[in-house]
């Protein structure tokens, strides 16, 4: 699939650099289509100091972070890239429900989030996921008027889904933000 | 980090992420290879200084290629082939294995050819695929009674080391090497003064060269003060082959391709004899569960992959998100609980039981005589050409084809007729009428809402004084060539200002409209898009009816009186002029249908009535007063011919 002079692909392989750096393990994948595949850990809103408390003498227990699986594709129907994701409390609990999803997420941003997002079948891998709307996307382009063919196309995009998902997209971000600087 | 001076140094526990992605390679591979064959089964683990201690699960052996960006710990997998093995397994037991064959590996020294022998762990599980549930619990190895490594001094590692010396050294030796050295390095200065990157096994040189070296550790932290996992067993390492009384270490929390060493932290550590150190060195390191107790745990992941469980969180996703959007008040509980039941599996049957779908109703009963005949799969969205070569009943065919369009789905289908005025029931047809009404008012006492969707006036008439008598929402939809009608019928529980039904304009009772009829007067010729608009419109107006806090009591509202809407009595559209009335009219006290005297008479004599009322066809007219209004009406008919023909004379 060709987008003017920069594909699509190619905007996939150049974020990829960008996130293994700060840790974000990033696969390309092609299910008929390309479509990056992403996990890091993510520290939720929380209110609440980080607290721990001491497993054994040697050893300290501190509640694991939220796991995420994201999945970035194009979605031809709308033109737009689309991001795709799967939480996981403890490490292994998925969460399903759109309460439950938005509670981790930044109070001021919950509205937005709820609005946004949607579920339903996930790209690369069995089973479901929840997504960022792509009509919701497409208002954002239009606003921002940024070219297809600009290598900032999906770092301006990460920040439109950042706006959605903070804190749990924080990484993406630092790991733009260690790139620019 | 000064605040750790002087403390015994701890440490923080890994946590294990297991994605839905695992689960299903487990599961594949137990169905397809494994069996009920327990042998190991090889897995791996990944972790990066970003990954804040967390450790992904991946199925299968480590690549060889794997990304120089991330730390591979190497695990095995035991899967227990029924709960009550994985339950009472000696975990106790397992533990100490592992623990021996840390050990082993520090004492013979294999960590100096395989460092990552010192972050290897185990997966215990237990997966009953049918149900989409995983048992499991992690152990992360490490040897207790150890001695204590107290902090002289720690400082960030710039300060110690020049980190732009060192770091594309670091790139280059992760590089070159393969992922078993990756997580524990030594970076010295050799005899020239120059700075290398060296794999672990050349501890013994540096140490017997008195080399000036730190040992750098891959370390995933959460919080700032504890290194994690990997460093306690390296330490346990230094201490029990090399019997080191101090160290100095790198807690390396930089990326790899990173110019700099600005967030990894120098430690000088301390040995000190543990008061326990006498007693033998035991494992621990059984992962905490959700609850932060020592204990397996269980994941649920048919909300993520059961397809029957996807496909009923996601049906119900559409009207969550318009409660949560638009209409907060929205009560979709009271839509997917009311059991509503369709007469007629018909055009209009198959277009309402599809609506009500759409908006969560999850019991759907339907009632009809016939099989799906060659004209009916064009119009009745249900059916199919094939249901028509094997003469299906409609009514069951529709009930399981909504199974199939969601599993979910409390859908049945009786195929009994109607017992109907003017259409005489037979000796020979008593005994088999009356089991089809027996049954018709069973289901009527067991649903809540009736949709009346035949094809006949005469057919509509028990169904009405049915509802009537035992206060069911009714909801009557009839079609013309091209136009169409919606009404609800009233609720006794209205009072003198109960709204009419079907019947309430009518001066006769209904008769047989089929006899004597063509084939175009006796099927519902009708414009196709009569029956979307009626069927849409008729669940629309049942759906606003539950929203109403008097349900099948209220009266016609307004635009303001529930939350989707208005509430109004009949709706009448005409499709030539594309337009569209909203009537309403009181019940009439001589019904044929819906009049007390009816609903009494049958609420006490019950099949007693029905066959008298159906084969005696001057009965209905007599009871409810009917007879009386028509002989009223030919008098004042007659009257008044006797003065237009007076006025005819004069002209």
């Amino acid at each position: 699939m060709t987008v003017s002079a920069i594909s699509f692909q190619q905007h996939l392989l150049q974020l990829i650099p960008t996130f293994t750096n700060r840790g974000i393990l990033c696969e390309l994948v092609e299910v008929f289509e390309p479509i990056l595949q992403l996990q890091w850990q993510a520290k939720p809103y929380s209110d609440e100091k980080t607290s721990f408390e001491e497993d054994e003498s040697e050893m300290i227990y501190v509640l694991p972070d939220v796991s995420v699986q994201a999945w970035i594709r194009f979605s031809p129907s709308f033109q737009v890239p689309q991001f795709f994701f799967q939480l996981y409390s403890n490490g292994c609990f998925p969460l399903t429900k759109l309460e439950n999803v938005t509670a981790l997420l930044r109070p001021e941003n919950r509205e937005l989030a709820m609005d946004a997002l949607a579920i339903g079948d996930c790209p690369a891998s069995n089973g479901i996921a929840w997504y960022v709307h792509p009509c919701c996307t497409q208002t954002f382009f239009q606003t921002a008027q940024v070219s297809k063919q600009d290598t900032s196309y999906l770092p301006m995009w990460i920040l439109y889904i950042h706006r959605l998902l903070s804190p749990i997209t924080t990484p993406m971000i630092e790991a733009l933000d260690d790139k620019s600087s | 980090m000064e605040m750790l001076i002087g403390r015994a140094l701890q440490f923080q526990s890994f946590h294990s992420s297991v994605d839905a992605i695992f689960w299903h390679q487990l599961s594949s591979y137990k169905v397809e290879q494994q069996k009920l064959d327990a042998s190991p089964v090889v897995i791996h683990g990944r972790f990066n200084t970003y990954s804040r201690s967390a450790i992904s699960i991946v199925f299968g052996k480590a690549p060889e290629n794997s990304s120089i960006k991330e730390c591979i710990a190497e695990g095995t997998l035991i899967n227990a082939n029924t709960q009550q093995e994985f339950v009472e397994a000696n975990v106790k037991e397992i533990r100490e294995s592992m623990g021996k064959k840390l050990l082993e590996s520090i004492e013979k020294d294999t960590v100096a050819e395989k460092p990552n022998e010192l972050i290897q762990f185990l997966l215990f599980s237990y997966a009953d695929i049918k149900s989409y549930r995983y048992h499991y619990w992690c152990l992360f190895p490490s040897l207790k009674n150890t001695s204590l490594w107290i902090v002289k001094g720690s400082q960030p590692a710039e300060s110690v080391i020049p980190s732009n010396i060192i770091s594309p050294k670091i790139l280059e030796f992760w590089k070159t090497s393969d992922f078993t050295q990756r997580s524990f390095f030594i970076v010295a200065k050799n005899e020239n003064g120059r700075w290398l990157v060296l794999p672990l096994k050349e501890l013994p040189r540096c140490l017997n060269n008195r080399l000036d070296y730190f040992i750098f550790v891959v370390d995933s932290f959460q919080l700032q003060e504890y290194p994690s996992w990997p460093t306690r067993n390296l330490l346990a390492y230094l201490s029990i082959k090399f019997n080191l009384e101090k160290t100095r270490i790198i807690m390396y929390r930089d990326g790899v391709n990173s110019d700099s060493l600005s967030r990894s932290i120098y430690l000088d550590l301390v040995s000190q004899k543990n008061q326990d150190s006498s007693q033998p060195l035991s494992t621990v390191g059984w992962e905490r569960n959700g609850k932060g107790q020592l204990g397996p745990r269980v994941v649920n992941l048919s909300s993520l992959i059961d397809p029957v469980l996807l496909s009923e969180s996601a049906s119900m996703l559409n009207l969550s998100l318009m409660r949560w959007r638009l209409v907060p008040q929205l009560n979709l509980g009271i839509i997917q609980n009311t059991k509503c039941l369709l007469l007629g599996a018909g055009t209009l049957g198959c277009g309402v039981a599809r609506n009500l779908v759409s908006w969560g109703v999850r019991h759907i009963t339907f009632v009809d005589y016939s099989n799906v005949a060659y004209s009916n799969p064009v119009r009745q969205s249900l059916f199919t050409f094939e249901d028509c070569k094997r003469k299906h009943p409609k009514a069951q065919c529709a009930a399981s084809r909504l199974k199939e369009i969601y599993p979910k789905m409390f859908s049945e289908g009786h195929s009994i007729s109607i017992p109907m005025l003017g259409h005489p029931i037979y000796k020979s047809e008593v005994e088999r009428t009356k089991r089809d009404y027996q049954t018709l008012e069973n289901l009527f006492l067991s649903h809540d809402a009736i949709f009346l969707l035949t094809d006949t006036r005469e057919s509509r008439w028990l169904p009405t004084v049915m509802a009537t008598s035992l206060n069911k929402i009714l909801i009557n939809s009839a079609l013309g060539f091209d136009s169409w009608l919606v009404m609800r019928h009233g609720s006794l529980s209205q009072g003198e200002n109960r709204l009419g039904c079907y019947f309430c304009n009518d001066v006769f009772a209904p008769s047989n409209s089929v006899i004597d009829r063509t084939l175009d007067q006796t099927c519902t010729v009708t414009r196709a898009g009569c029956t979307n608009i009626a069927t849409a419109i008729a669940v629309e107006l049942f759906v606003s009816l539950l929203q109403h806090p008097d349900g099948i009591g209220a009266p016609v509202c307004n635009k303001d009186a529930t939350v989707l809407g208005e509430l109004p009595h009949q709706i009448r559209g005409f499709l030539h002029d594309y337009s569209l009335f909203k009537i309403s009219g009181k019940a009439y006290q001589q019904c044929s249908a819906c009049s007390e005297c009816i609903i009494n008479e049958w609420k006490k004599r019950k099949w007693d009535f029905v066959l008298q009322a159906i084969n005696d066809s001057d009965y209905v007219e007599e009871l409810c007063g009917l007879r009386l209004v028509q002989q009223l009406g030919e008098r004042a008919g007659a009257m008044e011919e006797w003065d237009s023909d007076n006025e005819s004379i004069l002209a």
